[in-house]
């Protein structure tokens, strides 16, 4: 809320840091969408979400709006990120470099088509929960290597809907758009991925 | 069978599954797939594609992990060591920090980064060692029953998903989880069942599509719920003396129940209660999060919804759907008596305590009593 971030910058700025905690852990997950649709990686993300909070703390006291530092500090990350990109100059590493990358591409494959369910059960063994983990893990790293491939702003759109579970609204806000064009590329993006994704893990995804 | 006059398009099954359509328009919708084939194929396509790629996420480094690796970048460069010396380190590192300004030595990004980590997770550390790890509450029995799995994961974070399959047994139900329902399923809840030989402090169902949380620090007897969207309903034994049960809903608004049962909404920034027994207190959430009451709501009342901006208005026990704006849910399949099975531990049975059951919702209430598996499965 609005009203809470409010409350929190004042209070950081009125001499308790402390309580900047509560908005890293409240926008972390919400920078973290941001950075990885422009970077398409979790660590280097992860390094840009860090330093922004800390380039937010040290320009808090010029925020005009306090309750705005939702949309501030989301300026702030996408800045950093883009910068990031910019400095790097090679091409978009995989998303593959998560730890869900363990298994290799051929045996996800193969694991990915023949187990469909994404479920735990309660009488599986513990060699059935190792199966599965390395599954679930390899469609992960399937998933994110689809999305990877979405062009930078469609990529952001998917990330805030699916990572942060945001509105349309609230994206658009964020990104400066037309909520009719956050959708419109929310639709685009996913038809895209539906193909990709019905086709690497076996999915029963009808063409609509 | 297809509906001959299906007109459903993706981007409408879309703007559904996201929640996106207005109440009026989300009910039509849900008809709409539970009566068409096609309708109900393109919807499941879909909505597998939504939770595909939201399990996508699942291992990003965000959430309450991204706060904990920053407390142990900090500890692992030895800038904090207890409770005593984290909040000093706080209160020198917010000099370093005003010295840093002015300092070109501390204009190096190393520098900045040191002075800022100097501030900030000596704060983290600080919080961490004074609240301690959080101790994981069970709150009582939870079941799954419907169509889809629900999605449970740590309130903060978005590393620890785990999906729970309708099944008829039942699991432990925790608090500081949030739970995400999809359509055609429902999350029953049995708060604080055999806990000292009494009955259970409360049932609740969470009809899909819906989203659910637990605060970290709620038990049994002291509850408070967050109902993020969607609708549940909920059967409240007395509260004792120094006991509570409260529902949110967004942020904005709380339901404080003293014994009841009573159906809540949350649609668009907007919170609907129908009370079918008992009395419910029923306010918003101030900017700090005071409750602020706004009404009393009983049987008689009919459904009484507060917007966002906290406006109150009542629905007249007469009016018909189409007078009755956010109160047609859209939950395709969906229902709180989702299983036959006698040992149903959240299911009233139909009827029961509801002396002012003309006076409710009846699409809200069908929805919530129909029987499971509307495809038949």
């Amino acid at each position: 809320m609005l009203a809470e971030d409010r409350e929190y910058v004042e209070r950081v700025l009125a001499g308790e840091p402390e309580v900047f905690e509560h908005l890293v852990r409240k926008y972390n997950r919400l920078g973290g969408a941001i950075a990885y649709g422009v970077l398409s990686d979790f660590h280097l993300a992860e390094d840009v979400v860090q330093d922004a909070f800390i380039r937010a703390f040290e320009a808090l006291a010029g925020l005009k709006e306090p309750a705005r530092f939702r949309f501030w500090f989301a300026g702030i990350v996408k800045r950093r990120s883009i910068d990031v990109l910019r400095q790097r100059k090679t091409p978009r590493m995989r998303a593959a470099s998560l730890e869900a990358g363990a298994a290799d591409d051929g045996e996800g494959q193969v694991l990915g088509s023949t187990i469909s369910s994404d479920s735990r059960r309660p009488d599986q063994s513990p060699d059935d929960s190792q199966l599965d983990a390395a599954v679930h893990a390899e469609r992960r790293r399937q998933v994110l290597e689809c999305i990877s491939g979405l062009d930078e702003d469609d990529r952001m759109v998917v990330s805030l809907k699916h990572m942060e579970g945001m509105s349309y609204k609230e994206i658009a806000e964020l990104m400066e758009l037309s909520v009719s064009a956050v959708e419109s590329r929310l639709f685009r993006a996913r038809k895209v991925l539906r193909k990709q994704l019905a086709a690497a893990l076996k999915l029963d995804l009808p063409e609509s | 069978m297809k509906d001959p006059d299906c007109n459903c398009s993706s981007e409408v099954i879309w703007r559904y599954i996201d929640r996106e359509l207005p109440a009026r328009e989300m009910a039509v919708v849900s008809e709409q797939i539970r009566g068409c084939d096609n309708c109900r194929s393109m919807y499941e396509g879909q909505a597998l594609l939504a939770r595909s790629l939201s399990t996508g996420f699942v291992d990003s480094p965000f959430g309450e992990s991204f706060v904990a690796r920053s407390r142990e970048r900090f500890g692992s460069a030895g800038l904090g060591e207890s409770s005593g010396d984290g909040l000093r380190t706080i209160q020198s590192g917010t000099r370093l920090l005003l010295g840093y300004r002015a300092s070109s030595l501390l204009r190096s990004r190393r520098a900045k980064g040191i002075a800022a980590m100097l501030l900030l997770v000596p704060a983290m550390i600080a919080i961490g060692l004074l609240v301690g790890p959080r101790r994981e509450q069970s709150l009582g029995g939870l079941r799954v029953t419907g169509r889809d799995e629900v999605g449970v994961r740590v309130a903060g974070s978005s590393a620890e998903v785990i999906f729970i399959q309708p099944q008829p047994g039942s699991s432990s139900f925790q608090a500081g989880r949030v739970y995400d329902i999809p359509a055609g399923t429902t999350l029953s809840l049995t708060l604080g069942a055999g806990d000292e030989g009494r009955d259970p402090a409360a049932r609740l169902d969470v009809a899909g599509p819906a989203r659910f949380s637990t605060d970290p620090d709620c038990t049994p007897h002291n509850f408070h719920g967050n109902l993020v969207s969607g609708d549940l309903r909920a059967r409240v034994s007395p509260r004792g003396e120094g006991e509570s049960f409260r529902i949110s809903s967004g942020g904005l608004h709380q339901a404080r129940v003293i014994g009841t049962i009573f159906v809540l909404s949350a649609r668009d920034g907007a919170t609907s209660l129908t009370v079918e027994e008992g009395l419910v207190g029923f306010g918003v959430l101030g900017e700090t999060g005071d409750y602020i009451e706004k009404t009393k709501v009983d049987p008689g009342a009919g459904t009484v919804t507060l917007a966002a901006a906290g406006i109150l208005s009542g629905i007249a026990p007469a009016a018909g759907p189409a007078e009755s704006g956010r109160e047609e849910p859209a939950l395709p399949g969906s229902s709180a008596a989702a299983s036959p099975a006698a040992d149903a531990p959240a299911v009233d049975a139909p009827g029961e305590g509801r002396p002012a059951a003309g006076k409710t919702p009846e699409s809200l209430r069908d929805q919530l009593d129909r029987p499971a598996n509307p495809r038949g499965k």
